[in-house]
């Protein structure tokens, strides 16, 4: 039997217009070489970027994630990346969050107070780093939209 | 308090008359929506923008235009006499952020139990004190034995026994008043005994377990930006009608939070073994 070929051209042209893979399904994928890691479901798998720590090739600690589209930054995620996978943080949803444990890229939902509070913590801990790092890089515009969000994260929970 | 009536349609292309153009800018700039501008019966632009504005929180297409006893004319004149009777329809997204209502357009007559308050009413819920930032259940003995965990419709909660079955009652009406809402409601948690956010003394109202925390398709409505998701303005008059205090009026704007009022945490303490 002759295997089908396919034209290089007719290939890429594919390849552009596939839908996005659901980043909860492609562990890893995202971000440089030197530290990979998954976004949160129901995210696309490009223009991504960790601002926070790496080990061993994965991004790992407390740091702030964003997708960006058209330049402009569309999906957040305050917390902690563990081996690369979102582990404990708030995703900004609709100016509100969708906080707590994370499991296959989402938060889990079983009402538990505690663990939100941690996830709160997590996540205004995350902006307050970013927020420092924009402060030591000179860009104080951004560290006052950081610092403002550390504050407005710690405080969600009474 | 006795409804409102529109004669004739307001908005775009409609008739306009000076008395209903009146009346509804008044409800939009008590639904939150200050770029009305005056309420002077006059209709222009920024009466439309703010009828566009509104509507744009519960219809896919909104046609800018409130007809009496529409849809529209019923989530704005029917939500804030704690008399809502029609759902959203085609609701776009609940979670979708509009300005806070406005000090006195919500909590009419209801006033928010502090600290003092539910100390003097309840007693400390640690009685040896040790409260943290996380939280834990009571020590108190009176306190532990009128709590209950029960399903109150939509999601199951932990809380002082009268508060839990208010809840159920206020969930009812939602469920029937609101459904869409219902459908998509969650909570961040109702009894914590722990330390209000960077106080060493205050303890959080959720200590007593006669407040909650509500989430809309499981997202928080953000703390402290004067925004409240869209389908809390909804089902905010229904938890009033029931005596229930909406964290949207304190001064920083908590809009996720509901808690028992002073005259109904009386009748709840009235109910306790």
């Amino acid at each position: 039997m002759r295997a089908a070929r396919v034209s290089p051209l007719l290939l890429l042209l594919l390849l552009a217009t596939a839908p996005a893979a659901d980043a909860a399904d492609a562990a890893l994928t995202a971000g440089p070489a030197a530290c990979r890691f998954a976004a949160p479901a129901g995210w696309p798998l490009s223009n991504l970027h960790w601002t926070g720590g790496c080990d061993a090739g994965t991004a790992q600690g407390l740091g702030v994630l964003r997708g960006m589209e058209s330049g402009r930054v569309t999906r957040v995620f305050y917390g902690r990346l563990e081996a690369g996978l979102p582990a404990l943080g708030a995703l900004e949803v609709d100016k509100g969050y969708a906080a707590g444990r994370f499991e296959h890229g989402k938060p889990v939902v079983d009402g538990d107070r505690n663990a939100l509070i941690l996830a709160f913590d997590a996540a205004s801990a995350a902006a307050r780093q970013a927020a420092d790092a924009f402060a030591a890089a000179g860009n104080a515009g951004s560290a006052r939209f950081y610092r403002a969000k550390a504050w407005q994260l710690a405080q969600q929970l009474d | 308090m006795a409804q409102p009536a529109l004669a004739a349609p307001v908005g775009r292309g409609a008739a306009n008359r000076s008395a209903d153009v009146a009346l509804v800018q008044g409800l939009l700039q008590a639904r939150g929506f200050p770029g009305v501008g005056k309420v002077d019966g006059l209709y222009g632009k920024d009466t439309q923008a703010a009828i566009d504005a509104f509507q744009a929180g519960f219809l896919r297409q909104p046609d800018g235009v409130i007809d009496p006893g529409g849809t529209t004319w019923r989530n704005l004149a029917a939500s804030f006499d704690g008399r809502a009777t029609a759902p959203p329809v085609d609701n776009t997204s609940l979670t979708r952020p509009v300005p806070r209502p406005k000090a006195g357009t919500i909590n009419a007559g209801l006033v928010s139990a502090g600290n003092d308050f539910m100390q003097a009413r309840l007693g400390a819920p640690l009685l040896n004190g040790g409260y943290t930032s996380l939280c834990q259940m009571p020590t108190n003995p009176r306190l532990r034995k009128n709590l209950v965990t029960d399903s109150v419709g939509p999601f199951r909660v932990t809380g002082l026994v009268p508060a839990v079955v208010s809840l159920k009652a206020v969930m009812a009406d939602i469920g029937k008043d609101q459904p869409a809402v219902y459908a998509a409601l969650g909570t961040a948690g109702m009894l914590c005994c722990r330390l209000v956010r960077g106080s060493a003394t205050g303890i959080s109202n959720h200590s007593w377990g006669t407040a909650i925390d509500l989430t809309i398709d499981g997202v928080l409505d953000a703390y402290g930006d004067d925004t409240v998701q869209v389908g809390l303005t909804l089902v905010a008059p229904i938890f009033n009608r029931h005596g229930w205090f909406w964290g949207a009026a304190f001064r920083k704007e908590d809009g996720m939070h509901f808690e028992g009022s002073k005259a109904l945490v009386d009748t709840w303490v009235a109910a306790l073994l």
